[in-house]
């Protein structure tokens, strides 16, 4: 087979194909699927977190834990869910390693998000600051839910939690925004 | 999922390029092939422990050295006239002149006091970056050399910094005159002047780096700039790249950067105004565009292609010695970087 009917079938191919693929140790089955996500993996990071910053991080770790964890998936044609989920988990850490370390050096760090329409550049930005005051804890479900438009459900999967749970964070966020923020956002 | 909710629009998308995408892949491919990330509880649990450890050590040490009596360490005074200062590598350390005036070096500075007395101090600087900050009020002379720059002081706070191919006088308080060549400079607080390190024969003299008043009034106030007009003006680029109008291409992008605000976006504009100067094979130019496009944003995503393309651009240009430090930089930088393949023939 040519090197370009093979690149056509990897990109055809479906997730389960490519996720068995890899477990047999094919190299280009894990870029075929890095291809597929990353930017997946990347919007996730960005919404959640509010700047680059740390957006090529998160996706390294990402796809470094899909590596270490392949042979341990289920089922396979829910790489894309799993990859949420553990992304999530990931921006979950670091954005407690950034609070963390504010909380060591008492100052706020520099943030410089991008937005695509630099007139709403502002009330975002407002809106991340905001968050920024937030643990982890509730903030993460609240973006996933609000900013990134998962539902009660994808967001309860996301953060490993149960339904009950995420409501409560949610809720608990969505009362400190408030607090904040006014009415607006939440 | 859903779509977009409208909150995800107004944040947006992030800055996820084909580039960027290959980078962090490489970066996967590395750290999966060395086998980083898998699980080695012992390591860690032992890194663990040897952390408590140095903790408990610190704070002892921390304790001892707040309880113990003693006198006030006092900075080291330079006293003798032309007593040497080499500083290894190591946290900016403070040393005092006799008149008061304070000297900090960075590491792997070099310089020396050729005077002192109640008339003038004068210091020689060889290398490295110093920061003065110097006594106010006194009837002395003060003056750093470097060189055939003379920087004459009077009560003031300012940094020199004498690097292989320039000297660079940055005034933080105060007032400063830098004298070369029978040409002088005066700088005030916040004001910088960069020169070349060796004056040649057929050098002309240069500008200061201040920004003039008269400057400062003609900038062009920038404008906000939506993306979908940023997007239409980069598609005249990209159409003018296609006709192979290079020249065209790069007045489109210089005009887009003077005129707009570009906030982290001006990273990328000048990637590709690189790209294209090195397309018209204006190397020197591309090579000092890739160096803006890095400061631009130390952290961005784009700094390991610029600073292989400063690289490429100066070795086209002729410009072998810079050219190599720069693919040593990003050798020792990027180990596993996409470029490293163009850059072996200069570091070999």
């Amino acid at each position: 087979m040519t090197r370009g009917a093979q690149r056509i079938l990897e990109v055809r191919a479906s997730d389960d194909v490519l996720v068995e693929r890899i477990r047999g140790g094919d190299e280009r089955a894990f870029f075929a699927l890095y291809s597929r996500y990353a930017r997946f993996v990347a919007g996730i990071a960005y919404r959640l977190i509010g700047d680059n910053s740390e957006v090529d991080d998160v996706v390294q770790d990402t796809f470094i834990a899909l590596d270490r964890g392949i042979h341990k998936l289920q089922d396979p044609s829910k790489v894309k869910s799993w990859l949420a989920i553990v992304a999530t988990r990931v921006v979950r850490k670091r954005l407690g390693k950034r609070s963390r370390r504010r909380w060591l050096s008492r100052q706020a760090e520099e943030m410089v998000p991008m937005r695509s329409n630099p007139n709403d550049q502002d009330r975002v930005e407002l809106l991340y600051q905001a968050l920024e005051k937030l643990s982890p804890r509730v903030r993460v479900p609240w973006a996933m839910h609000r900013i990134e438009g998962a539902t009660l459900p994808e967001t309860a999967e996301r953060c490993g939690v149960s339904l009950a749970t995420v409501k409560r964070r949610i809720s608990s966020a969505a009362e400190k925004l408030r607090k904040q923020l006014g009415e607006e956002w939440v | 999922m859903a779509d977009k909710s409208p909150l995800a629009r107004l944040v947006g998308e992030p800055e996820w390029e084909t580039l960027q995408e290959r980078r962090v892949y490489a970066r996967i491919r590395e750290k999966v092939d060395a086998g980083e990330g898998r699980r080695a509880w012992p390591l860690r649990i032992g890194l663990a422990v040897a952390g408590v450890c140095v903790t408990i050590a610190g704070v002892l040490l921390v304790l001892h050295v707040v309880y113990q009596d003693g006198p006030a360490r006092e900075p080291k005074v330079i006293a003798k006239q032309t007593s040497n200062v080499v500083v290894p590598p190591a946290p900016l350390p403070h040393m005092s002149l006799t008149d008061g005036s304070k000297i900090y070096l960075a590491a792997g500075a070099k310089m020396h006091v050729a005077r002192q007395d109640s008339e003038a101090i004068h210091l020689v600087q060889q290398r490295g970056e110093v920061r003065y900050e110097v006594k106010k009020g006194l009837s002395r002379s003060f003056e750093v050399r470097v060189d055939d720059v003379r920087v004459r002081v009077v009560g003031t706070v300012f940094t020199v910094a004498a690097t292989a191919d320039a000297v660079q006088v940055t005034v933080r308080r105060g007032r400063v005159e830098v004298d070369r060549g029978g040409r002088t400079f005066t700088l005030g607080s916040k004001e910088q002047l960069k020169l070349p390190r060796q004056l040649r024969a057929d050098e002309v003299t240069p500008k200061p780096a201040v920004k003039s008043p008269v400057k400062e009034r003609r900038r062009v106030k920038k404008k906000t700039i939506t993306r979908a007009d940023l997007q239409t003006l980069l598609a005249r680029v990209d159409a003018a790249r296609r006709a192979g109008d290079l020249p065209r291409a790069a007045a489109l992008l210089r005009d887009i950067m003077r005129n707009h605000r570009l906030g982290a976006r001006k990273q990328a504009l000048l990637f590709t105004l690189g790209k294209v100067e090195q397309g018209r094979k204006r190397f020197t130019v591309a090579a000092k565009i890739f160096s803006r496009c890095r400061a631009a944003n130390p952290a961005g995503s784009l700094v390991e292609d610029a600073l292989a393309g400063e690289a490429l651009a100066l070795s086209a240009g002729g410009n072998e010695a810079r050219a190599r430090a720069l693919a040593q930089r990003y050798a020792a930088r990027y180990p596993a970087g996409i470029h490293l393949r163009r850059l072996r023939s200069l570091l070999r």
